[in-house]
């Protein structure tokens, strides 16, 4: 809906007078109620929900921590990776659509503390274990791009594993 | 799509005569490691023998032999030859991830997922799109040298992770890592 504020009428809501009147003066062709949505494209609601995992797949990575002997850069790869992944699906969006998720999703609240090794593992485990039935409803090329990320994700389970954090 | 189903049987028919071949030229750990890589190989065979059936065709019969790439007389050949086979049939699972059937399809993923998981067992890299043409993966930090392959981590080159990002189009996947020496 378009609003007004302080006496200044955008052109939209100009526009939407002029329709208004059409309607008054009998035109019945013109539907009545709020202006019409154009439906979303599921591939473009899957992609920006995998846009918004993949963001806070990054955002745990920030936050990872180790312990030990193991370099504090050894976490570096996976994030690298999943920014990669994160590109590929952000290339696969429609230039007309925007990455912002849908507002009614509810993505989980990023932790603002230390992430352990042991909760990345888990999270790479989670993201790898959805990837089939992320798959069913994807266009095929996304589906490809989904197998190989999950790949990944599950190599990721097991390299960390490797790692003491 | 059911070129995508022969394709997958064929690689994994090839796999299963390289672990063969990998298994005879290994021993203790890694012995063991080939043994499960055959059997988990002939459990997806017969998985898309069953698919290819069902979906009214003949699934295609192994080769009489297979002519490897490369002579494997060493315990680090064979590691090289596990990684080679598991990562083109990851690309064979990636093009079937493309069939239309959501069940096929989860078929595809998961098998994709334990192919690139044995390949890191045998070599412990990573790319950023296993099984996308084009990709090479980088070595992998450990802290643990118990928990590595045994001989294989020399073979490692420097990961390219923008391969994989023009993904408008669905792969077509590289040859068979191994083909028939002879008609079948």
């Amino acid at each position: 809906m378009e609003h007004t504020s302080g006496g200044h009428l955008t052109r939209r809501a100009l526009l939407g007078t002029a329709v208004s009147g059409l309607i008054v003066s009998g035109c019945s062709s013109v539907s009545s109620g709020p202006p019409e949505q154009k439906p979303v494209d599921p591939q473009v609601v899957l992609l920006r929900s995998l846009i918004a995992a993949k963001e806070q797949m990054i955002a745990l990575y920030q936050r990872g921590t180790l312990s030990g002997d193991v370099p504090a850069t050894a976490l570096e790869p996976f994030q690298e990776r999943h920014a990669a992944h994160l590109a590929a699906f952000r290339k696969m969006l429609p230039p007309d659509a925007t990455a912002s998720p849908s507002p009614t999703g509810t993505p989980s609240p990023v932790p603002t503390s230390a992430v352990s090794v042991k909760k990345l593992r888990d999270a790479e485990r989670k993201a790898a274990a959805g990837r089939p039935d992320q798959m069913a409803t994807a266009s095929p090329a996304l589906a490809q791009l989904l197998a190989s990320v999950g790949a990944c994700e599950a190599v990721h389970v097991m390299a960390l594993g490797r790692l003491r954090g | 799509m059911a070129d995508a189903l022969a394709k997958a049987l064929s690689a994994e028919h090839a796999a299963i005569y390289a672990y063969g071949v990998i298994g005879a030229r290994t021993s203790g750990r890694l012995r063991t490691r080939a043994t499960a890589g055959f059997d988990a190989h002939r459990a997806r065979r017969d998985k898309l023998r069953s698919l290819i059936t069902q979906r009214g065709g003949s699934p295609a019969e192994p080769g009489p032999t297979y002519q490897l790439p490369f002579e494997v007389s060493s315990s680090s050949d064979a590691a090289r030859l596990a990684v080679l086979v598991e990562q083109r049939l990851t690309t064979a699972y990636l093009e079937l991830a493309a069939d239309p059937d959501a069940s096929v399809r989860r078929v595809a993923a998961l098998a994709a997922q334990e192919c690139a998981t044995r390949a890191y067992g045998w070599q412990p890299a990573i790319a950023a799109f296993p099984g996308m043409p084009g990709q090479t993966a980088s070595p992998a930090q450990s802290n643990d040298a118990s928990e590595t392959t045994d001989d294989t981590t020399d073979e490692t080159t420097e990961e390219t992770t923008d391969a994989a990002t023009d993904t408008a189009a669905t792969i077509d996947p590289t040859p068979p890592a191994l083909e028939p020496s002879a008609a079948q």
